[in-house]
């Protein structure tokens, strides 16, 4: 589920970055809130390792701009509480997209609301109503499947909005969503059961972990049948909103697109299609952009040429005076090395 | 389980490159970060059919990486991880936008190859930006610059005690499964029955030793972050380096570079 940069506009990743900046400072404020709990810190620490270790099984969704792989949202919320379990999540996301490139920088934001709000809010709205009635087997099995899938499932439908959003690829809203529901709803019945049989065990080895965990974080009494439906009426009519607002924003991309798909076919004819459709680009662009696109008169090379000799005219440059630079610093390394030796003997 | 290894040891790899020395090491780490933030913003913000702007953006990797002596293998295992999901969103793109382009000498380039291009380009340089940094700055001195920035104290506390508490996991993990395979010498890998108790087990007898380990790092006076090696102030020339790039940055991103030059040799 991890999102790379190549997929997304600056826009979004920005705005997700500062969504969940809010949603783990949020969290960081109820655990100091809770208290610093110095025994919670090495458990954080070990989880994370966790499940980054757990990620690090990870295979590839055909056709779809994203990884599946297990979450580990609802195991980490379960035994260290939702709080903390978003910060370990934000951390061992940090750390993939630094030491491995999985997922993005711009990206960041986007993965830790796939992953850890999401797997977060499914806790709290799903898992934990369902095991504050008893915490035996079947309790912890129907919560843990019941979370995970729901979480992965808000996850997958987060990634495929935020693809969209940025509007780098073209991929039609509906395959896409197509694409991706399914495959988390099955990822998501594995994890399931994998987390309730790994919470079955440390609730037989010892008891009190998952217990206080759903301890710290009650709310006066239980939660009432009543509320979790009305929670769930209104989240089903937030997400139906967003997506009705969605499909009827996204023929005007596609409309767009077919314009320029059209515009260009008709191109030199000239004339009035001509007009409009450089108002279009005028209206739509930030800048007149120099693509490879573009007018073939005005230069003696056409501008298509132009850019194509210019861009390996560019890279070459750049590649030479790479080249120099790494050729220069070998010999540097060398000769230090060899000046180095004598000192180093003594 | 070597799997596992291998990834401890590519964050050790690159842990031991950046505790290098060079021009781009020497420069501060906010400088650095600020800079990779700026560069991967400003490769995403062009538009999918500006091909030929993004080339003259290629002009930091080029300089950077051999200035930092940074190596090129990694590269490849990262794009690997990255190159799929791309590939897949750009070829998408092939199939919905098949207009024209432009032609060259008889051949026609669709806009969807242009995109799926631009896509490619857009990876193969956001990956390039954030192995550089990584490379050449220290994750503890991110970190450290990241709580200077504000982000509080027990969120960047976790993102390096899950680097650190890796090693314990392996350990556990590793003792475990050496366990498991005496016990049943003739089975390979550990049976699906036995996943939950297993992991689970591996949990609990981590939950311990990460205590232990975390005690005894209280005794000898861990007081949250270590203090790393301690790196001063942003100097002039941290300023002077970010000012550079990102002019340079801007300029290239609005001025159109190849262009220029194809002009140029027309």
């Amino acid at each position: 589920m991890h999102m790379a940069d190549a997929l997304l506009s600056p826009e979004v990743g920005g705005i997700m970055t500062v969504v969940s900046a809010i949603a783990t400072g949020y969290a960081v404020k109820k655990i100091s809130v809770d208290g610093p709990d110095e025994k919670k810190i090495p458990m954080m620490g070990i989880m994370g390792a966790f499940v980054f270790a757990g990620q690090m099984i990870n295979f590839t969704i055909p056709g779809t701009g994203s990884s599946g792989h297990i979450g580990g949202g609802i195991l980490l919320a379960a035994l260290l509480g939702p709080c903390p379990a978003l910060i370990v999540l934000a951390s061992v996301l940090l750390i993939q997209c630094l030491f491995f490139a999985d997922g993005g920088l711009l990206a960041y934001g986007c993965n830790v609301f796939n992953m850890g709000v999401c797997a977060s809010l499914a806790w709290q709205y799903i898992y934990r109503p369902i095991a504050q009635r008893g915490l035996n087997r079947k309790n912890i099995f129907i919560a843990s499947v019941a979370s995970v899938v729901a979480g992965l499932q808000l996850g997958a439908f987060f990634v495929v909005l935020e693809t969209l959003l940025s509007g780098i690829t073209e991929l039609p809203f509906k395959s896409f969503l197509l694409l991706m529901q399914p495959i988390h709803l099955a990822i998501g019945l594995g994890e399931g059961i994998a987390t309730a049989a790994v919470l079955c065990f440390v609730q037989s080895a010892r008891p009190e972990l998952l217990e206080s965990v759903l301890q710290k974080t009650k709310v006066a009494g239980t939660v009432s049948m009543k509320r979790l439906v009305v929670t769930f009426l209104l989240l089903t009519v937030l997400v139906g909103g967003g997506l009705s607002l969605f499909a009827s924003a996204y023929p005007d991309g596609l409309e767009w697109s077919m314009e320029g798909v059209a515009g260009t076919s008709e191109l030199e004819r000239g004339g009035a299609v001509h007009g409009t459709l450089s108002d279009v680009v005028k209206t739509t662009a930030f800048m007149p952009d120099y693509s490879f696109a573009g007018d073939e008169e005005g230069s003696s090379l056409g501008t298509a040429t132009a850019g194509i000799v210019g861009s390996g005219v560019t890279l070459a440059l750049a590649g030479g005076i790479g080249l120099a630079l790494g050729v220069a610093g070998k010999r540097r390394r060398k000769t230090g090395e060899n000046g180095q030796k004598p000192a180093a003997a003594h | 389980m070597s799997g596992l290894y291998r990834a401890a040891a590519g964050i050790d790899s690159l842990e031991r490159l950046a505790m290098g020395d060079s021009p781009v090491h020497r420069l501060h780490p906010m400088a650095k970060l600020a800079v990779t933030v700026a560069y991967v913003a400003v490769v995403l913000s062009f538009p999918s059919r500006n091909v030929s702007g993004l080339m003259a953006i290629f002009f930091y990797p080029a300089i950077v990486m051999p200035l930092s002596g940074t190596p090129y293998r990694p590269l490849l295992g990262r794009l690997l991880i990255a190159l799929p999901f791309s590939l897949m969103g750009g070829l998408a793109n092939v199939i919905v936008l098949r207009g024209a382009a432009f032609h060259v000498g008889g051949f026609t380039v669709s806009q969807g190859m242009l995109s799926l291009v631009s896509i490619l380009l857009k990876t193969l340089l956001t990956v390039l930006a954030v192995l550089i940094l990584a490379a050449t700055t220290p994750f503890v001195e991110i970190v450290h610059r990241l709580s200077r920035l504000g982000v509080p104290k027990i969120v960047c506390l976790q993102f390096v005690m899950t680097c650190r508490y890796l090693s314990v996991l392996l350990d556990e993990a590793g003792s475990m499964r050496r366990a498991y395979a005496l016990r049943a010498p003739a089975q390979k890998g550990v049976k699906m029955r036995d996943i939950g108790s297993f992991l689970g087990q591996l949990i609990l007898r981590a939950f311990d030793r990460a205590a232990r380990v975390h005690q005894a790092m209280k005794c000898r006076g861990f007081q949250g972050l270590h203090p790393g090696r301690a790196r001063g102030e942003l100097r002039w020339r941290d300023f002077l380096c970010v000012g550079v790039l990102l002019s340079a940055m801007l300029v290239l991103r609005f001025f159109n570079l190849s262009l220029f030059f194809g002009r140029l040799v027309g």
